[in-house]
C-alpha cells in the first residue's frame, strides 16, 4: 500500500547534512531574552533546541490547466529560534510520483537568502526494497541561543485524491500557526478534524471574495513538537489533525469530477485498479494441483496452498506510482517467487480460485490506521490480504505474515474492518479478534539452592502469537546458528544462566503449541552471610522495564499478552522463608497482575500471572500502570531471606 | 529542403548510429566478460556437492574465485579484476542474504583526468534439476539515487546462485604506477568446496605476493599470453571459523598479501615506493636486510630540511630541547590547524588554513626534521622502520607501504627515547611514547652517520613496556543516605602511556585543547588568527562561548550514557572535570574526576537489609562462556595493563557489615594477575582492587591460565555485601 505520510518519523533518518556559508545576523538582546524565557519553558523537554515562533502555511485547491484537474498547491513559511547554546536541524519536504516542490529556501532573519546545499533523494525505509517516496532536505546550525532563521517551501500536490491529512505538529514546537484551507466553490471537500482535544486550536471560516473561495482557518498555539516513544501507536491514533476528503469538484467546462465523495467510489477506483490486472492462473496451475492432490479435506487443501504461499514467497515491497495500489499480476508474483502484500495476496487470491475455492482480494487497515472505510479515503488502508469462504465462513489469510496457522490471525489485523471484492460492489467485514488467553506463554520452573547458584529446570510452552513470533524469529536464523540463537533467546547473553538438555517441540510445526525444556543452573544467585540466605525469586522479571514515568502517549503491546509463571521453590532442609516479598493484585482494564507467594511444605510456591488483554495500555491508563509498575519493581527488586531455625 | 534540414537530419542520423554503435560496443563487452567468467564449458560445473555433509549448514560455496589482471597498453596501465561466487542456497537465512544484490554498472572515472573504470555486474541461478536461469539484471533492477537494487526473481532454498562482480579501471601514467595493495585472511563464514585465487600480469609488471599461516604457496599457471605469468593459489574444501576477539586475522589465520607494480625503466623502478625484484617477471616473496638499506639509504636526508641552527640553546638541558622541539612540530604539523577546525564547527565551514612551512604531518619530514635537530644537536639516534604488530615483523616483510617510522636516540644521560611519527596521535603524541602495537615488534634499525646520513642497517626490536606503564586508577568514594535511595559516587580516574587514549576519548574535546593552547585568547592572536576570526570578532567569541557550552552539555550526557552501561545502573546528576590533559611533559598523565548519583541499579532489598552490589564499582568485565574456553587461537593484546581500583564505602548509619571475606581475591599466574582485599575501617570499606594482564601475546597454550584471570575478575563483579539494620 501506498507509504503513509510519516515526515516527523522520517526526519530522524537525515542524520548528516550539509553547511555552506550562512548569512548571519546575530540575535539582539530582545531575542536573547526571549529565547532564555523560551529554554525555560521547554526545560523539561531535553530534545527541544529549536521552536517555531511563527508559522504560516496554506493548502490551496485550483484547476491546473496543465495537468487538467483540480490540483493542491501548498505553500508554508516558518520563523525559527533557536533556545539552547547552539543547535543543529534539518528542515525537509517529503514528495513522491504525486506531488513536487515546487520552491526550498532558508533565509536569515532579515530575509537573505542562504545559498547552502539542498539534497534530494529518496527516503530510505527499511521495510520497503523500492518506492516513490523523496525528500528534499537541507541542514543548518544556530550558533548561538536567540539566534533566527526563516524555512520557506512550496509544494504542488498533483491529484486531490493523494492528499488525505495534514499533521498540526512539527519536529519543532510551535508558538503559533495559521493553517488555512483555501477550498473554491467549484470543489466539494470535507475537513474532518481529528485529535484536536487537549490542543489550543481555534477554527475560523470566511469567504474570499476575490479567490471566490471559502477560507477555514485554524490558529494553533502552544503546540508540542512530535514526539517519539517506544512501542507507539500509528501517528493517526495520537497528533492532531485534518483529514482531507475530496469528494468531488467541476472543471472548467462545468464537467462534474467524482474523487472520493463515499466508500463506493474508493472501492470504484480500486476496482478499476484490479479490472486492468491481465492474470494467467495457467503459469501456477501445476502447482495448485500438485499442493492439493494429496489433501483429502477442504481445509487441508488451503492450508497447503496458503502455508506454500507464505514459505516461498518473498515479501519484497516495490510501491511506486500507481503500483503502491495495483497489484502485480499473480502470475508474476509466482513466477518471481517474491511479492508485496498486495502481489502476495493476489497470488493467494489466484491459487485458491484455481483450486475451486472462493476466495477474494481484500483491502485492510492495518492497527497502526485509526480510521475505517466510514471514511472514503485513501489514508483508511495500508495493506492487501485475502479472503477465503468456506462453507458460508470468512477466513482471512495473510500471506505476509509467516508461520501463522489458518484460522489465526495476526494481531495487526485482528478486529480491524475489511472490504472484500464482489464484483462491482464490496463487502465490509471485520476480522475477527484472539483474546489474550489465544497467545498464553506458560513458564514452570523447579528451582533449589545447591552452593551459591540455584538450579533447577523450566518447560515454557508457547501459544497464538507468542509461538509464532519465536517460529518468525527462529526460521530466519542461519542453520549452523541456531542452536546457539536459541540457547541466546532462553539465556538473554546472560553468562550466569548456564542451559542444559534443551529440548524443543517440533519448531518447524506452525499449528501446534510450541515447547521448550530445560535445565539450568543460575550462578552466583544466591547470597549467604552466616545463617542467612538471600536469593531472587524471579528470574523473568517480566515487564520489569516499563516505567512510564515520563510516557506521554499510549503504549502498545506486540500483541495481547497472557504470562503464567509459576516456579516450586526448594526450602533448604534446616531453613524457613522469613522474608518475602508481598504479592501484588491488579485489575485494570489494560492489564492485570496477579503475583502470590505461598509457603507448601518444604516449598515455596510463586505464581504469577499478567495478562494485558487489549495489547494496548491507553493512555487514561498509564498512571494506574505507573503505580502497579511501582509494586512490580519493588517486587523485582526484593530478596527472599531464609534463616537457618 | 533546406541546408539546416539537411544539416538536422545528418545530426540526427550520426547521433543515433553513434549511440546505437556505443550500446553495442557496451553489449559486446559486457558479453566479451560474462564469456570470460562463465565460460561455455565450465569446469565449475563438475564440482560435486556431497549434502548430507552440509545438511546443517547455511549456505555452501561451491566455487569462489578472485581473479586480479594488470597491464598496460601505451601509456595506460589497467587492472581487470573480478569476484566470482556460486553458492547453493540451504535455508531462509542464506536465501534472504542471497535474494537481493547491491552492485555498481557501467562507466565512472575514479580520477577525473587520469582514470576511467568500468563495472559489471552478472547473475544467474541453476535449480536443483540443473537448469540455469540466467537472470535479466536490467529487468529486474531499481535504481535509487545511483545505486542499483536487484531482486533475484524465482529464487528457492535448494538454489545455487551464481555471480559475479567484474571490474576494469585504467590510468595514464609516464613514470609508473604502484597499485592497491590486497591484505586479506582466507578466513569464511560459509564452508568453501573450492577457491583459486589467481593474479595475471604482464611480464614487465613488478609483483611481490605472500602466502601466510598455511595458506597455500603461489603457483604458476600455463598462461595463454606469451607476454604475461599467471600465478594462482587453490583451496579445497575450506571449513569456516568464527571471528573471535584478541585475534590479529593476518597473523592467525592462513592470508596472503600482494602488490604489484608497473616502472617502465631501472631510475622509475627505484622510486618506486615498494620493495621491487631485481627482474621484471618474478615474484618477490620476501625482503633481505639489505634490500631494505638500499630502499631507504637515500631518505631522511637532514640536510632537506632546514631550521635554526641551534633550537633554544640558552635552554641548557638537551632533552628539554628535544622535547620543546617534538612539541613545536606537533604544533606546526597539527595543532595549528585546530583554530579551522574549531571555526568549521562554529560557522559551518573551515576557510584556508595555513600552509605552514614543512609539513610535519607527514611522517619523512618529521624523522627527517628530527635527524636535522640530532645531528645539529650531535645525538646518536637511529631510524626504525617497523610494521604495526597486527601486519607482522620484519620476517614477512614484504610491502614498503606498510613500515611506519619511529627516531630512536640516545641520550647524553644513557637514556634511550623514542620519537614515534605525530600521526600516531596528532594533539597528544609526546616523546618516549610509543604506540601500544609497536611494542614487541622486530624492525630494521637504519643507522645513521655523525651527518646525518643512513650508513648501515641492523635488525632491531621494539621495547615492551610493563603493566605498569600502563595504569589505569581509580580512586572510588560511595557515600549512601540512610533511605538507601541516593548513593554517591565520586571519583578520579587517572590513566599512563597506552591507557590514556581509551580514557580520554569522550571525556576531553578539541575545544579544551583550543583554550589549551590558548589559541581563543584573543590579545595573543597572530594577524592569522585574526583572520580566521574574521572581522566580526564579538559574533565569533559568542558563537565560541556557545559552542562550548553545548559541547561540555553534550559530554555530561554521553559520558553519563557510559557510566549507565559500565556500572548498569541508572544515574543522574552527572558532572566532571578534567584535571590533567596529558600533553606535555610536565603533565603526562591524563587525569578527570566525576561525580553522579545513583538511582538505582547497585543495592538489592533483603527484608530489613540491603545487598550491595558492591562488585559491579569495578565495571563490567569480561565472561568466558563455555564456547569461549574452546578457544584455539592465540591471543593478541595491546600494551600489558595494570588496573588499581581504589574502593571507598562509608557505611550508612545503624548498619554492619556482612560478607567482606568474598571480596577478597587472589589469582596471578604468567598471564595475568587479579587481586583483591577488602577490610573495614570504622564506618569506612575499604577495596582494593589490582588487574593486570602482562603480555602483549600469549600462545594459546595459555589460554586456560588467562580464564582463569578473567574469570576471576568477573566473579569479583557478582559479589555482594550485606548491610544488616
Amino acid at each position: 500500500m501506498k507509504l503513509i505520510k510519516q515526515s516527523f518519523t522520517l526526519l530522524a533518518l537525515l542524520v548528516s547534512f550539509y553547511m555552506s556559508a550562512q548569512v548571519r545576523v546575530d540575535p539582539t538582546p530582545e531575542e536573547k531574552t526571549r529565547a532564555k524565557n523560551l529554554a525555560k519553558k521547554y526545560k523539561n523537554d531535553k530534545d527541544v533546541e529549536v521552536v517555531i515562533l511563527k508559522a504560516n502555511e496554506t493548502f490551496e485547491f485550483k484547476y491546473d490547466r496543465k495537468y487538467k484537474k483540480m490540483i493542491v498547491l501548498q505553500s508554508s513559511k516558518e520563523e525559527l529560534m533557536n533556545i539552547k547554546d547552539r543547535a543543529h536541524i534539518a528542515k525537509a519536504v517529503f514528495y513522491d510520483s504525486n506531488s513536487t516542490v515546487t520552491k526550498f529556501k532558508v533565509l536569515s532573519k532579515i530575509n537573505r537568502t542562504l545559498h547552502q546545499k539542498v539534497f534530494d533523494e529518496y527516503v530510505k525505509v527499511n521495510d520497503l526494497f523500492y518506492h516513490d517516496q523523496r525528500v528534499k532536505y537541507t541542514g543548518f546550525k544556530f550558533p548561538m541561543q536567540g539566534y533566527k532563521f526563516k524555512f520557506e517551501f512550496e509544494k504542488k500536490i498533483t491529484d486531490p485524491k493523494y492528499f488525505t491529512s495534514v499533521y498540526f505538529i512539527k519536529s519543532q514546537p510551535i508558538i503559533k500557526n495559521t493553517i488555512k484551507f483555501v477550498i473554491p466553490k467549484t470543489v466539494d471537500v470535507s475537513l474532518k478534524e481529528m485529535n484536536f482535544e487537549g490542543y489550543d486550536i481555534k477554527k475560523k471560516k470566511y469567504y474570499n471574495a476575490k479567490e471566490k473561495a471559502t477560507v477555514y482557518e485554524y490558529t494553533l498555539k502552544n503546540m508540542p513538537a512530535n514526539y517519539r516513544e517506544n512501542h507507539m501507536q500509528g501517528p493517526s491514533y495520537i497528533y492532531p489533525h485534518i483529514l482531507v476528503l475530496t469528494n468531488s469538484y467541476i472543471d472548467k467546462k462545468k464537467v462534474k469530477h467524482t474523487v472520493f465523495a463515499k466508500t463506493d467510489d474508493l472501492y470504484k477506483w480500486y476496482h478499476s485498479l484490479i479490472k486492468k490486472l491481465k492474470e494467467k492462473p495457467a503459469d501456477y496451475a501445476a502447482k495448485v494441483k500438485e499442493l492439493t492432490k494429496a489433501a483429502k479435506t477442504d481445509e487441508g487443501k488451503i492450508k497447503n496452498i496458503f502455508y506454500w504461499v507464505q514459505d516461498n514467497i518473498r515479501y519484497i515491497a516495490f510501491e511506486d506510482g500507481l503500483a503502491g495500489f495495483k497489484p502485480d499480476e499473480s502470475q508474476n508474483v509466482y513466477n518471481k517467487r517474491y511479492g508485496d502484500c498486495k502481489g502476495m495476496a493476489n497470488l493467494l487470491t489466484g491459487m485458491l480460485k484455481k483450486a475451486g475455492y472462493d476466495a477474494r482480494r481484500t483491502w485492510i487497515g492495518t492497527r497502526r490506521i485509526a480510521y475505517d472505510y466510514s471514511t472514503p479515503s485513501l489514508a483508511v488502508d495500508n495493506h492487501m490480504i485475502c479472503t477465503l469462504f468456506l462453507n458460508g465462513k470468512p477466513y482471512y489469510l495473510d500471506a505476509t505474515e509467516s508461520y501463522v496457522p489458518f484460522g489465526e490471525y495476526a494481531e495487526r489485523i485482528q478486529g480491524r474492518q475489511v472490504m472484500i471484492e464482489d464484483g462491482e460492489k464490496y463487502m465490509l467485514k471485520k476480522v475477527p479478534t484472539h483474546d489474550a488467553k489465544h497467545n498464553l506463554k506458560v513458564y514452570t520452573r523447579t528451582m533449589k539452592i545447591e552452593g551459591d547458584n540455584l538450579t533447577g529446570h523450566v518447560k515454557e510452552v508457547y501459544k497464538g502469537q507468542s509461538r509464532t513470533s519465536f517460529l518468525q524469529g527462529y526460521n530466519h536464523i542461519k542453520s549452523n546458528k541456531k542452536k546457539d540463537a536459541l540457547k541466546y533467546y532462553l539465556d538473554g547473553g546472560d553468562g550466569n544462566y548456564l542451559l542444559t538438555n534443551i529440548k524443543t517441540s517440533d519448531i518447524s510445526n506452525r499449528e501446534q503449541d510450541l515447547s521448550i525444556d530445560y535445565d539450568f543452573v543460575l550462578k552466583n544467585a544466591v547470597s549467604s552471610f552466616d545463617d542467612e540466605i538471600y536469593i531472587d525469586i524471579d528470574y523473568d522479571k517480566d515487564f520489569g522495564g516499563l516505567d512510564f514515568e515520563k510516557r506521554k502517549t499510549a503504549y502498545q503491546l506486540y500483541s495481547k499478552t497472557d504470562i503464567e509463571s509459576t516456579t516450586s521453590f526448594e526450602i533448604p532442609s534446616g531453613y524457613k522463608v522469613t522474608d518475602m516479598p508481598e504479592g501484588i493484585s491488579v485489575n485494570n482494564e489494560d492489564f492485570k497482575i496477579n503475583i502470590s507467594f505461598k509457603v507448601q511444605g518444604n516449598r515455596l510456591i510463586y505464581h504469577k500471572k499478567m495478562v494485558f488483554p487489549n495489547a494496548l495500555i491507553h493512555k487514561k491508563n498509564l498512571q494506574e500502570w505507573q503505580k502497579a509498575y511501582k509494586e512490580l519493581d519493588n517486587l523485582y527488586k526484593t530478596q527472599l531471606t531464609l534463616i537457618k531455625k | 529542403m533546406n541546408t539546416k534540414k539537411v544539416f538536422s537530419i545528418f545530426l540526427i542520423l550520426f547521433l543515433g548510429l553513434g549511440m546505437t554503435s556505443q550500446a553495442q560496443l557496451k553489449k559486446k563487452k559486457a558479453d566479451e566478460v560474462k564469456r570470460m567468467i562463465w565460460k561455455p564449458r565450465d569446469p565449475v560445473d563438475k564440482l560435486k556437492i556431497d549434502d548430507s555433509q552440509y545438511k546443517d549448514e547455511s549456505a555452501v560455496i561451491i566455487y569462489q574465485k578472485s581473479y586480479y589482471k594488470y597491464r598496460k597498453r601505451n601509456k595506460y596501465v589497467y587492472t581487470e579484476n573480478y569476484f566470482r561466487r556460486r553458492i547453493k542456497i540451504l535455508d531462509q537465512a542464506s536465501l534472504d542474504e542471497y535474494s537481493n544484490f547491491k552492485y555498481n554498472e557501467g562507466k565512472y572515472y575514479p580520477d577525473k583526468y587520469r582514470a576511467k573504470g568500468v563495472n559489471y555486474f552478472n547473475i544467474k541461478i541453476i535449480k536443483p534439476n540443473k537448469k540455469v536461469i540466467k537472470i535479466d539484471v536490467k529487468k529486474n533492477t531499481v535504481k535509487e539515487d545511483g545505486k542499483k537494487k536487484l531482486a533475484i526473481p524465482n529464487l528457492e532454498i535448494g538454489d545455487i546462485v551464481d555471480y559475479y562482480y567484474y571490474n576494469y579501471e585504467s590510468f595514464k601514467t609516464l613514470y609508473g604506477y604502484r597499485f592497491r595493495k590486497v591484505m586479506s585472511s582466507l578466513k569464511t563464514t560459509y564452508p568453501i568446496i573450492k577457491q583459486d585465487l589467481i593474479v595475471d600480469l604482464h611480464k614487465t609488471f613488478y609483483f611481490d605476493f605472500a602466502s601466510l599461516n598455511g595458506a597455500p604457496e603461489l603457483k604458476k599457471w600455463r598462461s595463454n599470453d606469451k607476454d604475461s605469468n599467471v600465478y594462482a593459489i587453490s583451496m579445497e574444501n575450506v571449513k569456516p571459523r568464527e571471528a573471535k576477539s584478541r585475534v590479529y586475522p593476518l597473523l592467525a589465520y592462513p592470508s596472503i598479501k600482494f602488490q604489484v607494480y608497473f616502472a617502465p625503466n631501472s631510475k622509475l623502478r627505484r622510486n618506486m615506493y615498494g620493495f621491487l625484484a631485481k627482474e621484471k617477471g618474478v615474484v618477490k616473496k620476501s625482503v633481505s636486510k639489505n634490500e631494505v638499506l638500499e630502499s631507504f639509504k637515500d631518505d631522511f636526508k637532514p640536510g632537506k630540511i632546514s631550521g635554526k641552527k641551534r633550537f633554544h640553546k640558552e635552554i641548557k638541558s638537551f632533552k628539554k630541547r628535544l622535547e620543546l622541539y617534538y612539541e613545536r612540530m606537533r604544533y606546526s604539523g597539527y595543532t595549528v590547524y585546530l583554530p579551522y577546525y574549531v571555526h568549521k564547527k562554529i560557522k559551518g565551514f573551515m576557510g584556508k588554513a595555513p600552509l605552514t612551512f614543512t609539513d610535519y604531518s607527514n611522517d619523512y619530514n618529521f624523522h627527517s626534521a628530527l635527524n636535522n635537530f640530532l645531528v645539529k644537536e650531535k645525538i646518536k639516534h637511529d631510524i626504525l622502520l617497523v610494521k604495526y604488530r597486527p601486519n607482522g615483523g620484519n620476517k614477512d616483510l614484504l610491502l614498503k607501504e606498510n613500515l611506519q617510522f619511529v627516531t630512536k636516540s640516545y641520550l647524553p644521560n644513557g637514556e634511550v627515547m623514542y620519537l614515534q611519527s605525530l600521526s600516531e596521535d596528532p594533539l597528544f603524541a609526546l616523546p618516549g611514547e610509543l604506540e601500544a602495537l609497536f611494542e614487541g615488534n622486530t624492525a630494521y634499525a637504519l643507522k645513521l652517520d655523525a651527518k646525518g646520513r643512513v650508513s648501515s642497517i641492523e635488525e632491531t626490536k621494539l621495547p615492551i613496556s610493563k603493566p605498569e606503564d600502563n595504569v589505569v586508577e581509580k580512586n572510588t568514594n560511595i557515600d549512601i543516605n540512610d533511605k538507601f535511595d541516593k548513593i554517591m559516587l565520586s571519583q578520579t580516574i587517572n590513566a599512563t602511556g597506552n591507557r590514556k587514549a581509551d580514557i580520554r576519548s569522550g571525556v576531553i574535546s578539541l575545544f579544551d585543547i583550543y583554550m589549551d593552547d590558548k589559541i581563543a585568547n584573543t590579545k595573543n592572536k597572530s594577524k592569522k588568527h585574526k583572520k580566521i576570526i574574521g572581522r566580526r570578532k564579538k559574533s565569533f567569541l559568542n558563537a565560541l562561548k556557545a559552542a562550548i557550552a553545548q559541547d561540555r552539555k553534550d559530554r555530561l550526557d554521553n559520558l553519563k550514557d557510559y557510566n549507565e552501561e559500565t556500572y548498569k545502573v541508572k544515574i543522574e546528576d552527572y558532572d566532571f572535570g578534567i584535571d590533567k590533559k596529558g600533553r606535555t611533559l610536565d603533565e603526562r598523565d591524563f587525569q578527570y574526576h566525576e561525580s553522579f548519583t545513583i538511582k538505582e541499579g547497585l543495592t538489592k532489598k533483603a527484608g530489613r537489609n540491603v545487598l550491595l552490589l558492591a562488585g559491579k564499582l569495578i565495571g563490567r568485565q569480561m565472561h568466558i562462556d563455555e564456547k569461549d574456553m574452546k578457544r584455539t587461537e592465540d591471543i593478541y593484546r595491546g600494551s600489558p595493563t595494570l588496573t588499581k581500583y581504589t574502593i571507598n564505602i562509608t557505611i550508612p548509619n545503624a548498619y554492619t557489615v556482612k560478607g567482606l571475606s568474598k571480596f577478597n581475591k587472589s589469582v596471578k599466574n604468567e598471564t595475568g594477575s587479579f587481586v583483591s582485599t577488602a577490610k573495614q575501617e570504622g564506618n569506612k570499606i575499604i577495596i582494593h582492587v589490582e588487574e593486570a594482564y602482562f603480555h602483549i601475546f600469549d600462545p594459546n597454550a595459555n589460554w586456560k591460565k588467562m580464564v582463569e584471570v578473567l574469570q576471576t575478575s568477573y566473579q569479583f563483579t557478582q559479589e555482594k555485601l550485606l548491610l544488616k539494620k
